[in-house]
């Protein structure tokens, strides 16, 4: 047999900044290589590297990582360019499922059919220790007539006869809802009800049938989710629910093959082997490995200074001007809710300059889920990059697929219907990475880093208000209200003034209580 | 043409091609083989460096087959075993090192001791071009683009490169180099025996040696 998928990459796979060359001795050469307890992180990139090299064929590199601007070439007469970053770059359709794996998140993946998508989600099941037969078998195909009971399991017939009562009903579980890694292909030609079942398990971590209750995580076991489509719009056999789609942490679109490495193909059909059988042993990761892994992602620090671009970038989205008559309610969910179009009310802004409000350029705001999804997938960007803390590139790493069929994109809006920019309603990848972009320039040129005078009033005010004085508390109701004006003598209005206005009111609200309290208590 | 990275001592073709032995005194060379090369030596030279110091000594024991494994990786450009082949050198009979390093048996002392001091020298070397290092990544070099300063540090043999806008630590000898990205902006040493040159037209850097006579 030969041994060219027992190949994983030398340690370290990200070249640290350790200075010299650590010496050896001639003994060395002749020891069996050590059973160093290498560092997780290390292990992830060997077994990212592993599956790069060797187990999918996938040259693409589209995570680009350079601490400059990557070198670009222009190819072909429509504005396309390849770049070449001086960093590792990565695979998005390796690396994401991945960082799934690591957080215990739920990854689907996009695109026709035979591009691999089921070999890299049955992957990360034999990753989590899942022998390739059985994890193969545990991957539920998505089909018409699938029925709760195909995906959960059935009442023992014994008990459905002599029970007196639902508790009595002993459900035979499927064996596939207690693995560490969940597969479920073709989920959009599951049928409705099935797919009800289905968010239960993936929304809250349990399933239920005839009042019995299994929990899908094994005491506390890293669990993570997998599914296949062939459709990105979600359209399929059956309509998806929008509430599942919506549970899904990142979107990877499966990448077409790459005919310069057909020699590949070649070998691998003559040799009838399949990547999931071959995967090293020293890539496995155990239960506990899984659940440090995860522990150290959530421990990776977020400085201030990405910490300030995410809040602009989260700024710009729920306000829409003319969506209601309080200021609270002039969000683009009160107007989806109120079942008016999103675009109309944004049009409908003469005030603002759509092209520079980054807000006008989406129907909806972000979910609370999305950003706690984007902040750990940006943990865990930085983590399997090695570095100390989450920097900026981590964030725009992972935000396009994060948040990708979660940020819609207003159609109408200049950018997409008379910019030069049509491609980016097909291609919402590089539209969510450029929004991004587009917000941190602006907060850069807004000197956010330093001139943020809301941010001071609530930096103040997180230092609690016990032992300040009623002159005090009214100099900073002030500051509040002066914030306030300076905001109305601006006269448009933007996602992010809307996020301050709140605050500020807050702020006021909180002041003005602890004042009358001050005042009663006399 | 295309350049390649490369040291002096290897153009000419130091060794004639020669297999690699399975086995000497016990040892599973193709094994140490996989090493050296993992620790960026050659494997042609491993085998040629080794084959070269079994003519001269064609059965050595267990412990000099080890100092003839540990002079051969170096050889080979393993800078890892540098100061390993440096210690087992003096006890390693002249002619045998002479053969495995690729010199006369007469320089063997004084390359021993100058190597302690100035880890470029080489017998009747003198002043001039040592190795280049670095190359076009697409050819399976280092960097995407030339390099666009280059300085010599304190330690001798290592040295610094301004590439795409971040360092590269550069740790060479007469045998070896190994190149690896660093964080910090590195200083410049006030006096050096060697010099980095660059030229605009090429991913190439190279290291010139400017003091000591051969």
């Amino acid at each position: 047999m030969s041994d060219r998928w027992r190949r994983v990459s030398a340690s370290p796979t990200n070249p640290g900044a350790g200075p010299g060359v650590v010496q050896v001795s001639a003994e060395d050469l002749f020891r069996d290589a050590a059973p160093a307890a290498l560092p997780l992180d290390e292990k992830a990139r060997q077994t990212y590297y592993w599956i790069v090299n060797q187990a999918v064929i996938s040259p693409y590199y589209d995570v680009e990582f350079s601490d400059d601007a990557p070198l670009e070439i222009a190819v072909g007469d429509a504005g396309a360019a390849v770049s070449l970053p001086n960093e590792a770059s990565f695979s998005s359709n390796v690396l994401l499922p991945l960082l799934t794996f690591v957080v215990g998140g739920k990854c689907l993946l996009i695109g026709g059919p035979g591009r691999g998508k089921t070999t890299v989600a049955v992957l990360m099941g034999v990753l989590a220790g899942g022998a390739p037969d059985d994890v193969r078998r545990g991957v539920q195909q998505g089909q018409p007539q699938l029925s709760v009971s195909d995906l959960v399991g059935i009442p023992l017939p014994a008990d459905l006869v002599n029970a007196q009562r639902l508790a009595d009903i002993r459900i035979a579980w499927r064996e596939w809802l207690t693995r560490p890694v969940k597969i479920v292909d073709e989920y959009n030609r599951i049928p409705t009800k099935t797919q009800s079942a289905l968010l239960t398990m993936v929304a809250e971590g349990y399933v239920e049938s005839h009042d019995q209750m299994l929990r899908t995580g094994v005491d506390g076991a890293v669990e993570s989710w997998y599914f296949t489509a062939n459709d990105d719009a979600g359209g399929g056999t059956f309509p998806v629910i929008r509430a599942l789609r919506d549970r899904f942490d990142v979107t990877v679109q499966a990448a077409g093959f790459n005919s310069r490495f057909v020699d590949e193909l070649i070998a691998r059909v003559e040799a009838g082997e399949k990547p999931e059988e071959h995967v090293p042993a020293e890539l496995v990761f155990t239960p506990d490995e899984q659940r440090r892994m995860r522990d150290a992602v959530r421990g990776m620090p977020i400085p201030e200074r990405v910490r300030g671009r995410l809040r602009h970038f989260f700024s710009h989205f729920e306000f829409v001007q003319h969506g209601g008559r309080r200021l609270e309610y002039r969000t683009k969910d009160v107007v989806a809710t109120s079942g008016r179009s999103v675009a109309e009310a944004i049009e409908a802004n003469s005030g603002a300059d759509l092209e520079v409000d980054l807000g006008a350029q989406t129907l909806n705001g972000l979910s609370v889920r999305s950003l706690q999804t984007l902040i750990l997938y940006a943990k865990a960007m930085a983590w399997f990059r090695g570095v100390d803390e989450v920097t900026l590139q981590d964030v725009a790493a992972v935000l396009p697929f994060v948040l990708h069929d979660k940020l819609l994109p207003n159609e109408t809006h200049p950018r997409f219907d008379v910019g030069a920019e049509p491609e980016l309603l097909s291609d919402g990848l590089s539209w969510l990475g450029g929004l991004f972009a587009q917000s941190c320039r602006e907060y850069d040129q807004l000197h956010r880093d330093h001139i943020d005078p809301v941010g001071a009033l609530l930096h103040e005010f997180a230092a609690g208000l016990d032992g300040l004085s009623k002159v005090e508390v009214s100099r900073r109701i002030t500051a509040v209200e002066s914030a306030l004006r300076r905001i109305s003598k601006a006269g448009k209005l933007y996602g992010r003034d809307f996020d301050d206005v709140v605050a500020l009111k807050y702020l006021h609200q909180r002041y003005t209580a602890y004042r009358r309290w001050l005042e009663q208590r006399r | 043409m295309i350049r390649l990275p490369g040291h002096v001592v290897n153009a000419p073709a130091p060794f004639a091609d020669a297999p690699l032995p399975d086995a000497l005194a016990g040892l599973d060379l193709p094994a140490a083989a996989d090493r050296v090369t993992a620790l960026g030596g050659d494997r042609g030279l491993f085998a040629g460096a080794l084959a070269a110091s079994l003519t001269v000594d064609a059965a050595p024991d267990a412990a000099r087959a080890l100092d003839l494994v540990a002079l051969a990786a170096w050889r080979a450009g393993a800078a890892a075993l540098r100061d390993d082949a440096l210690r087992r050198l003096p006890a390693v009979p002249a002619d045998v090192a002479a053969a495995v390093l690729g010199l006369s048996a007469d320089d063997v002392a004084s390359f021993a001791e100058h190597q302690t001091v100035d880890p470029l020298w080489w017998p009747q070397a003198g002043a001039g071009w040592m190795l280049s290092v670095g190359g076009f990544s697409g050819l399976g070099g280092a960097w995407i683009r030339p390099p666009e300063q280059g300085i010599a540090l304190d330690e001798p043999g290592a040295f610094a490169f301004l590439v795409a806008g971040r360092w590269w630590r550069l740790d060479c000898d007469v045998f070896c180099s190994a190149l690896q990205p660093i964080d910090d902006q590195p200083v410049a040493a006030a006096h050096a025996a060697a010099q980095p040159v660059l030229r605009d037209d090429t991913h190439l850097a190279w290291i010139l040696r400017t003091g000591g006579a051969g």
